[in-house]
């Protein structure tokens, strides 16, 4: 029998028993991040390919939601800071080997692109909307002159901005339950499914829903891939990782997981397109809703787990 | 730093030492006291470690700082820079130690090897009060320091050195 | 006074308002006088003497820019600590911070039929003490008032109550620790082991440990020294039924079956006799004795040891060849807490007879000849003679005792009709003897049968409880105290001075004493009203000063007589009835005890209960740091060692709550937490002493943890000096904790 303790009383607030420094504000900011990468993404992909009156929702209504989440994952963000009087001190300085510095600029060029965005399409929800002062009208109009190359650098940045939390994550080697290059690909995905889940839930054109059903139902695919890629990675790696993949294979978050995650999130709401696609009726919304909880829950239960996992004691 | 296990009683004094030098807060600490019991009665083993952080080389706390808080300072000690640290938790979640810990008064704080007593040329306060003496500092790149000397002749051992880190706390064994 | 003591576990303030007001008014108007009149507080750092333990380790207070407490580290030149302390000392800073201090002077008062603790003045307080001592004098006479002390102010209280004249002043660290180990070596060499123990383990080459857990004790300057020899490759040679941090640093670890420790050293010597690996010249020099003892130990064969202690004979021939080799430096070490068994004397005296016969004593890498320094004292009158003690009033009674017992006191003081005098006065001053002396039931039914009874001390501890009278002792670092001595290798002195002006309204007992003695008349024994210059003048005497002092902390001094181990040809004349080292211990014989020890069975725990076994840890000093903010912050609570299959037996798992119920039925106040371990014996469990505290005042340590005096009810008493056995206590596991209380 081998017995390992601390015996000097060590407790140190969100650090023992386990790691805790990251609670329900990280999450919800990671799965904020992640609709907003996706639906910014087809707005600005489908806007590029010239299918922005075929699919409206996309291009043109839905980014209207992404600056109030951006705004309120910026939030999120700053609550969890510990010293916040200083979060400034994230712009005073770009390091390339810190994900958190990359995800810190990302947010500084897509917040107000997507601001941007969201103000030139604002006549499409709101057709009375009058900017009043004759400097904003002008810079409406600059705007929309620049329409396609801000698309180029949104489509560009929404894929940074998806799959940075990933990075982010699994640059932690500590925690092996992150320390996988296949949650970066994950989070992405999974972002860009919820964003799908969100066009599908505003719009009101069947085509559209159609369509997006079809790539959500893809990305769902790939996301189910990807999970079966990530515990075989973890089975077939040395003893820290085959603890983590235990977390999830009878461990404490195996019911939350498989439940939540997998069967409410990825494999109810594929089945349930799949069934609309075959002609059946199932109303709308209830894949896409699910589609967005399991992200959202993803995102919890890998950042708690994670932090359960570990190298020592 | 190097510790040697063989006469480490797990005592705790180091603990205490550098709680009162660095006026660590109550509840908290920069350094620990692990204890491994190997064996079934009578056939038995102990090993006891002082840990703390490591001052690794490639330390993973310095790699994910955003704001460069966490950054090398002279010698290779790893230091944060109070005012820079912005309390996000990353180093806090990057370190395979677990050698760091939030400040109640919002920075992150961690073991700094008492760089204000290496200055004016004295030890850590850990190594200075030991009643084993079994802690020994220096400079590795110096052959005669204290540390130096000791690695030479003894077989030693560091902590998860599959994990990169390239920690320089060594542990005598 | 009524003789009913209620325990007073509420909280201390007692509700009378105006009674509350006017003495903290009065404390306020002290506070203010001695605020501009702190001279130290310029200090950066000030010298002291550790007064967590009694190992007194000379250090320096630090104070930061603001002039506040910062650390506490080692004097460089203190032999007892070399300039480093040990966890306690170093955790120092959070006695002075606790917050749980005592801080005013309370008194026992019946308010609405409900006795509680009111704050009084000091006035008040010390005027009432000095005419209940007297009006219990004047019937009883002075003699039956008793002094239990452990601390430094226990100095100034024995000079009060010799002055006062009563001659009964006990520390329970004769009787309920070491005792045993000083009469059997007193037997032996004419000498005790002292205090600290004369040990020279730096440079022995062989350390025998047989009921010493160094390096989970604390002992500052001998765990220093410990890894010294084992950087110099000595042996370590560990008997213990657990496997305790010095087993697992030894070349060679016994797993001794509990309570055989006597057949094993008795084999020891049977088989460095038969192998001649003893200490011929040494012994033939210096012992009486030595035909006696080899007739007695003939039949005493590691098979025969082997069949009671489980130790197989090779190892037993193995181990003792290795002594054998090493002598004469090599120490059989005495242990401390020796107090187990009820034949602890016995045993001290095989470990004695060892130690001789392997020359050990008076030479390098065994014994040394400690030298101390004599402090002189101010000229006083004679202390008055007095007309009985305990000596006088039991001549039968622990005849080889030379001093107090505090056990003895304890049961002196509850009335019986064969005695004669009872004790009705006790003065407590840093002993919390609830949790020292074992079997609580008899200390409290003794404290209900007091008088009057005073307790001093810094923190709220169990002891208070019961007291009429509670006077806040400040503590070590806001006081000055006597000149400390060392028993070490060279004389060397410490000075202890303040380097904070005392907290709330707490006072030295130097000046708690003085004011007594004002009061009592005997002012006359405090010549000096300053501590201060007391302390100059008797430094003068020794040729320093107390400016001096003050910077250096410790002064060394050159050893006047001998030299530190016996020279190669040198008579040696031993305090003993025959001038020699005693092997064959003749005053036993006179006292109609066994002169050579004989091995006795004990007591074995019935089916279903484990023997009880505690010991220290670390960073904790006997109940006293419980609550200390910085060693809580090491370890808040005890744990029950417990082997797995014993575990597994039960059922219990790792860091459950369950609790202990004794043989005598006596159940544990609060629920332990379990260690599932390997490193102790199926047939034992261990606890670490000094949890387990009910005061609600001890915020950090209520409730924490459980206590081992608690679970003592069975005391093996030892015949020859009255120690007390602790050992023979066996416990089996509640694990419901909603169990009615037995």
């Amino acid at each position: 029998m081998r017995e390992e303790i601390i015996v000097s009383g060590r407790m140190n607030p969100f650090i023992d028993p386990h790691l805790n420094i990251w609670h329900w504000q990280i999450p919800t900011y990671l799965f904020l991040g992640g609709l907003a990468a996706g639906i910014l993404f087809f707005a600005a992909l489908f806007y590029l390919q010239g299918k922005e009156e075929k699919y409206r929702t996309a291009v043109r209504v839905a980014p209207l939601i992404v600056p109030i989440l951006l705004v309120l994952g910026l939030f999120a963000l700053l609550l969890d800071l510990k010293h916040k009087l200083y979060f400034w001190q994230l712009y005073t300085t770009i390091r390339l080997e810190s994900p958190m510095s990359w995800g810190a600029w990302t947010l500084m060029v897509v917040t107000p692109l997507s601001f941007i965005w969201a103000a030139i399409h604002l006549r499409d929800v709101f057709p009375k909307w009058d900017w009043k002062y004759q400097w904003l009208k002008d810079l409406e109009a600059f705007f929309i002159r620049y329409k396609r190359p801000m698309a180029w650098v949104i489509v560009i940045f929404s894929v940074i901005l998806g799959v940075y939390t990933g990075i982010l994550l699994s640059a932690f080697n500590a925690r092996p339950l992150w320390n996988t290059s296949i949650l970066g690909p994950l989070f992405l995905v999974s972002g860009f499914s919820t964003g799908a889940a969100a066009i599908i839930l505003f719009s009101k054109n069947p085509e559209e829903r159609k369509t997006f059903a079809k790539i959500d139902l893809l990305l769902i695919a790939v996301e189910l891939f990807l999970i079966i890629h990530l515990f075989m990675g973890f089975l077939a790696s040395t003893q820290v990782q085959i603890d983590a993949a235990n977390l999830f294979l009878g461990g404490p978050y195996t019911a939350p997981f498989w439940i939540l995650v997998v069967t409410m999130g990825l494999a109810v709401p594929a089945l349930l397109e799949v069934l609309e696609l075959l002609k059946y009726r199932i109303p709308v919304y209830i894949p896409a809703i699910l589609v967005i909880f399991g992200g959202l829950m993803l995102r919890f239960i890998i950042v708690y787990a994670g932090q359960v996992s570990r190298w020592m004691y | 730093m190097a510790i040697d296990t063989l006469k480490c009683v797990g005592c705790g004094d180091c603990v205490v030492a550098c709680q009162t030098e660095n006026e660590v807060p109550i509840g908290f600490c920069r350094d620990w006291v692990v204890e491994v019991t190997d064996g079934t009665y009578p056939q038995l083993e102990i090993e006891i470690r002082s840990e703390r952080c490591n001052h690794c080389e490639n330390s993973p706390c310095v790699r994910c700082c955003p704001t460069g808080a966490s950054h090398y300072a002279e010698g290779g000690i790893v230091l944060v820079t109070q005012n820079k640290c912005i309390g996000c938790g990353a180093c806090i979640a990057s370190c395979p130690y677990d050698a760091r810990y939030s400040h109640p008064k919002g920075y992150v704080d961690k073991c700094t090897f008492c760089i204000h007593r290496v200055k004016k040329g004295l030890d850590p306060a850990c190594v200075a009060v030991c009643p084993t003496r079994c802690m020994y500092f220096g400079d590795l790149d110096d052959p005669k320091s204290p540390v130096s000397m000791v690695l030479k002749n003894r077989k030693y051992k560091t902590l998860i050195p599959e994990a990169g880190t390239k920690p320089h706390l060594y542990f005598l064994i | 006074m009524g003789s009913r003591r209620d325990f007073i576990k509420i909280s201390a303030v007692g509700v009378g308002g105006l009674a509350v007001g006017l003495p903290m008014a009065r404390s306020l108007a002290y506070q203010a006088v001695e605020a501009d009149s702190f001279p130290y507080a310029e200090m950066m750092r000030t010298p002291t003497y550790c007064e967590v333990c009694f190992w007194k380790c000379a250090g320096w207070i630090h104070k930061n820019d603001k002039g506040e407490l910062w650390k506490i580290t080692g004097n460089d030149h203190d032999l007892h600590s070399n300039g480093r302390f040990c966890p306690r000392g170093t955790g120092g800073v959070g006695m002075y911070h606790d917050e749980d201090r005592l801080k005013r002077p309370l008194m026992r008062k019946t308010v609405n039929g409900k006795q509680v603790f009111e704050e009084v003045a000091w006035d008040e307080a010390l005027d009432f003490i000095a005419r209940r001592m007297k009006e219990i004098a004047s019937v009883h006479g002075p003699e039956c008032t008793a002094l239990f002390t452990h601390g430094s102010g226990g100095k100034y209280f024995g000079t009060l109550l010799r002055a006062f004249g009563s001659p009964h002043i006990a520390a329970p660290s004769y009787a309920q620790c070491r005792g045993p180990r000083e009469v059997a070596f007193q037997n032996t060499f004419g000498e005790g082991v002292g205090s600290p123990e004369r040990t020279d383990i730096r440079d022995t080459r062989c350390l025998v440990l047989i009921g010493s857990h160094l390096g989970e004790n604390m002992h500052n300057g001998q765990i220093q020294e410990m890894s010294d020899a084992i950087d110099k490759g000595a042996t370590i040679i560990t008997v213990d039924p657990r496997y305790s941090t010095a087993a697992s640093k030894s070349k060679y670890w016994l797993p001794i079956k509990p309570a055989t420790d006597l057949a094993l050293l008795l084999a020891w010597i049977n088989v460095i006799i038969e192998e001649e690996l003893y200490d011929r010249d040494y012994v033939e020099r210096y012992t009486y004795g030595f035909e006696q003892l080899k007739n007695h130990v003939a039949t005493m064969t590691p098979q025969w040891a082997y069949g009671i202690t489980t130790i197989k004979p090779e190892v037993i021939r193995e181990t003792a060849r290795a002594m054998g080799h090493a002598s004469p430096a090599v120490i059989v070490h005495p242990g401390r807490h020796v107090t187990w068994y009820g034949d602890d004397t016995q045993r001290l005296r095989a470990v004695a007879i060892l130690n001789a016969l392997l020359g050990s004593w008076g030479r390098r890498g065994g014994f040394y000849r400690p030298e101390t320094v004599t402090v002189p004292e101010p000229t006083t009158p004679e202390y008055p003679t007095p007309s009985r003690s305990w000596r006088t009033e039991f001549p039968d009674l622990y005849r080889l005792s030379d001093t107090v017992l505090a056990n003895g006191v304890c049961d002196a003081t509850i009335p019986d009709p064969s005695r004669g005098c009872n004790f009705k006065t006790w003065i407590v001053n840093g002993t919390n003897l609830i949790e020292t002396l074992p079997n609580q039931e008899n200390t409290i039914k003794a404290i209900e049968s007091l008088e009057l009874m005073v307790v001093i001390d810094t923190m709220p501890m169990e002891i208070t409880g019961y007291a009429d009278v509670i006077l806040p002792e400040c503590t070590y670092l806001e006081r000055f105290d006597e000149i400390r001595v060392s028993l070490h290798r060279e004389p060397q002195i410490a000075l202890r001075m303040p380097a904070f002006k005392p907290k709330y309204d707490s006072k030295p007992g130097y000046w708690m004493a003085r004011e007594l003695s004002k009061r009592l008349g005997l002012e006359a024994y405090f010549p000096y009203e300053k501590q201060e210059d007391l302390l100059d003048w008797q430094l003068k005497e020794l040729g320093s000063s107390l400016e001096e002092m003050m910077r250096i902390g410790v002064k060394t001094f050159k050893r006047p007589y001998d030299d530190l181990y016996f020279a190669p040809d040198e008579e040696v004349e031993f305090w003993t009835n025959t001038g020699k080292i005693e092997l064959y211990a003749t005053a036993f014989e006179m006292e109609g005890f066994d002169p050579l020890p004989v091995y006795t069975p004990h007591e074995e725990p019935p089916a279903g209960y484990y023997r009880l076994n505690y010991g220290r840890a670390p960073m904790h000093t006997f109940s006293r740091t419980a609550n200390n903010p910085n060693l809580t912050d090491l370890m808040d609570e005890n744990s029950v060692w417990i082997n797995p299959k014993v575990a597994w037996e039960w059922g219990l798992v790792n860091d459950q709550y369950i609790h202990l119920r004794n043989q005598d039925g006596k159940r544990s106040e609060f629920p332990i937490r379990v260690r599932i371990t390997e490193r102790i014996r199926w047939d034992s469990v261990y606890m670490v002493h000094g949890f387990g505290h009910d005061r609600k005042q001890l915020t950090r340590s209520y409730g924490r943890g459980a206590s081992d005096t608690n679970l003592i009810t069975k005391v093996l008493v030892d015949p020859l000096m009255g120690g007390t056995g602790m050992r023979g206590n066996f416990v089996t596991f509640i694990t419901e904790l909603e169990e009615d209380k037995s």
